[in-house]
């Protein structure tokens, strides 16, 4: 063991050591898992456990009532836009239903700040095609 | 199956990035929370955007708001953010041996991309 080993290990607790020397020996599927985990740790992204966080739920259902007021409000505008913008972005504020338009994600984006604000809630779509994802 | 993916050096990871090339993705890139973060992307939590995948199931994303280090030149995008519970996006990542995002037609609407699928190559560059 090199000098710069010995300072490393010296670091971490026994406890540890002894488990990453345990670990060397799993299936590559656990060891990418594990990894996972920590990384989400290290990202501070989760609890580290398997369940939810307690905002999981509230967040989820969060996202989803403003999915669900955008689809809305797009509805009725749809017509309009797909006559008079077809192929561009709208973002809707979905607090007032007032919307910017714009010919990619990122300018009616930066349309949608400089108007509404950067904690605005937001609805966007291209108008009249899809985002489309072939996974 | 055969897929076109191209490596890229980002900052803020120590390997280079595996891209996959979708050239059926509108938009410019496509990527989880975690790759959000660590690329610099601002995630906005009260903005979301449907997606109509393969399958045409249509999924709600996020917007991820940033820069994108993109063939030696820093762009302002916005990314379409997955939205997973922690277990959801485990169950996820355990199954890949590497990190893996989405490049779209956004990102590659002013390049030549060429794929060679016989000799495994795929060329990005810059059309002049």
């Amino acid at each position: 063991m090199g000098r710069s080993d010995a300072i490393f290990i010296s670091m971490m607790t026994k406890k540890l050591t002894e488990i990453l020397e345990r670990i060397e020996a799993w299936p590559p599927e656990a060891q990418n898992e594990l990894a996972e985990i920590v990384l989400e740790r290290d990202a501070g992204l989760s609890n580290g456990g398997d369940q939810p966080t307690a905002e999981e739920p509230a967040r989820g259902r969060r996202l989803r009532d403003l999915a669900e007021a955008g689809k809305r409000q797009y509805a009725s505008i749809k017509e309009n836009l797909e006559r008079d913008h077809f192929g561009a972005y709208v973002m809707i504020n979905t607090d007032t239903s007032d919307y910017v338009v714009g010919p990619t994600i990122s300018q009616v984006d930066a349309a949608f700040i400089e108007r509404f604000g950067e904690d605005a809630p937001s609805w966007s779509t291209r108008i009249g095609v899809s985002i489309l994802v072939t996974i | 199956m055969k897929r076109p993916l191209v490596k890229i050096e980002t900052p803020g990871f120590t390997d280079p990035l595996l891209a996959f090339v979708d050239t059926g993705f509108n938009g410019a890139l496509l990527v989880d929370e975690r790759q959000a973060a660590r690329l610099g992307f601002s995630v906005v939590r009260n903005a979301v955007a449907p997606v109509r995948l393969a399958s045409q199931r249509n999924e709600n994303f996020l917007r991820g708001r940033g820069s994108f280090l993109w063939l030696g030149e820093r762009r302002a995008i916005v990314a379409y953010v997955l939205i997973e519970t922690p277990g959801e996006r485990r169950a996820r990542n355990a199954r890949k041996t590497e990190e893996e995002i989405l490049i779209g037609t956004e990102l590659l609407a002013d390049c030549r991309l060429e794929i060679d699928f016989p000799a495994r190559k795929v060329l990005i560059t810059r059309a002049m």
